[in-house]
């Protein structure tokens, strides 16, 4: 057991540290039933706060309820990866990814092949990778995803028919950043992004057109 | 599936917690029942933004729906487990590189009144006024920059130009004393 979180617990509860604070703070106390308790009882006082400062209660959009049922609808499988083949690599997260079974297998296989680096890091990423849909403006999900690491220090966008000269853009702050071009492998498009940021919002663009969106949890 | 609504119908609170730990489908959908409007108007509350709220809320309880370490019975209660989680990822947001430059803006102009902010304004229960008011100066100054200024306890150190050691110490025994005034240890 490392040493116990203390007065982390407090600045935890009323929002204080970074997020890798959080995170440290977050692996300790599930392990420390001691300071879970500490956390415990600073969150109530932060939580009697924040009921007390809110003084009309709004309801959410109809819609979040329709979001929520979209994104939980299936459970994400964690994935934990050891040093395997680049080709075993693409095999199991094909194999593994429930929703990857609307698309071309075989495609999305020889696609993954030909993007050594995106592999490679798919490879030999030592914890779970985290992918998103993308979805058409009709809310329906498009034959797109993006893997990419919990820690979003790289993203890998693979799209099933892809047209000629789709971009992969970053979404934030009411602008739209370019990232790239999708690499077109026959029936499949690729893009690896070793972007070292976390990003939240991606779009699949035709010009400066949005295609389709992908929502991006940490 | 009538195995699921019957667990539903029977639930009581600790069999319900347990159940949010697991992370079954139908204590998450009563923890939104329950607690969509509080949640949300917590994150409207910080952001500021009906958008950003939603977002907010939805990338909060999607991540703890996915990730199954999140929550603990030993943690207390979903409630406020979830509270401080949306309160929690609302700050981060408002920290975020491509809003920081309004949010300093609001910021410098708190950190100039912060003194004089009235607790009334912000605080509509009698007894919370009550137990803010009772902390000692500087631990008030403290918990309100944390608090209502958003700030991290490194941002509050430069600000106070005090030690980093003092500002978390004033924070931590602030919040503990809140708590004990407000009985908030007192599990419901």
């Amino acid at each position: 057991m490392t040493d116990h979180v203390g007065e982390l617990a407090e600045l935890y509860a009323i929002g204080s540290l970074e997020e890798f604070e959080r995170e440290r703070v977050e692996r300790h106390v599930s392990q420390c039933r001691e300071c879970a308790a500490q956390l415990r009882d600073a969150e109530e006082t932060v939580s009697a706060l924040a009921q007390a400062q809110t003084r009309d209660l709004r309801e959410p959009p109809a819609e979040l309820r329709a979001r929520l049922d979209r994104s939980i609808a299936t459970r994400r499988p964690v994935l934990t990866w050891h040093p395997f083949a680049a080709g075993i690599a693409a095999a199991i997260i094909l194999a593994f990814i429930p929703t990857w079974v609307a698309v071309d297998r075989n495609s999305a296989l020889v696609a993954m092949r030909q993007d050594e680096r995106a592999l490679a890091r798919l490879a030999s990423a030592g914890t779970q990778i985290d992918h998103a849909q993308f979805m058409l403006p009709s809310k329906q999900p498009m034959d797109a995803k993006v893997l990419y690491g919990p820690r979003g220090d790289w993203y890998y966008v693979v799209v099933m028919h892809p047209r000629a000269g789709m971009q992969v853009a970053y979404v934030h702050g009411g602008q739209m950043e370019m990232l790239g071009r999708v690499a077109m492998h026959g029936e499949s498009g690729t893009l690896y992004l070793p972007v070292n940021h976390k990003m939240e919002q991606l779009a699949l663009c035709e010009g400066n057109t949005v295609v389709a969106e992908a929502h991006l949890v940490y | 599936m009538a195995t699921a609504e019957a667990a539903r119908e029977g639930a009581d609170e600790a069999t319900w917690a347990q159940a949010f730990a697991r992370r079954e489908r139908w204590a998450f959908d009563e923890a939104y029942r329950r607690f969509g409007s509080l949640l949300y108007s917590v994150a409207l509350g910080v952001l500021h933004n009906a958008q950003d709220a939603e977002d907010c809320l939805h990338d909060v309880l999607v991540r703890v729906w996915k990730n199954s370490n999140s929550f603990t019975v030993e943690r207390g209660s979903v409630r406020t487990f979830l509270v401080v989680c949306v309160r929690n990822e609302a700050i981060s947001r408002t920290r975020a590189a491509a809003r920081r430059e309004r949010l300093s803006e609001r910021l410098s102009r708190e950190t100039n009144t912060v003194e004089e902010l009235e607790i009334a304004d912000f605080i509509d229960e009698e007894r919370v006024r009550n137990a803010l008011s009772q902390l000692p100066d500087e631990q008030r100054q403290a918990v309100m920059l944390a608090y209502f200024g958003g700030k991290t306890h490194v941002e509050i150190a430069e600000q106070l130009n005090e030690p980093l050691g003092t500002v978390k110490s004033r924070i931590a025994l602030g919040l503990r004393k809140l708590g004990t005034m407000l009985n908030a240890r007192k599990r419901t």
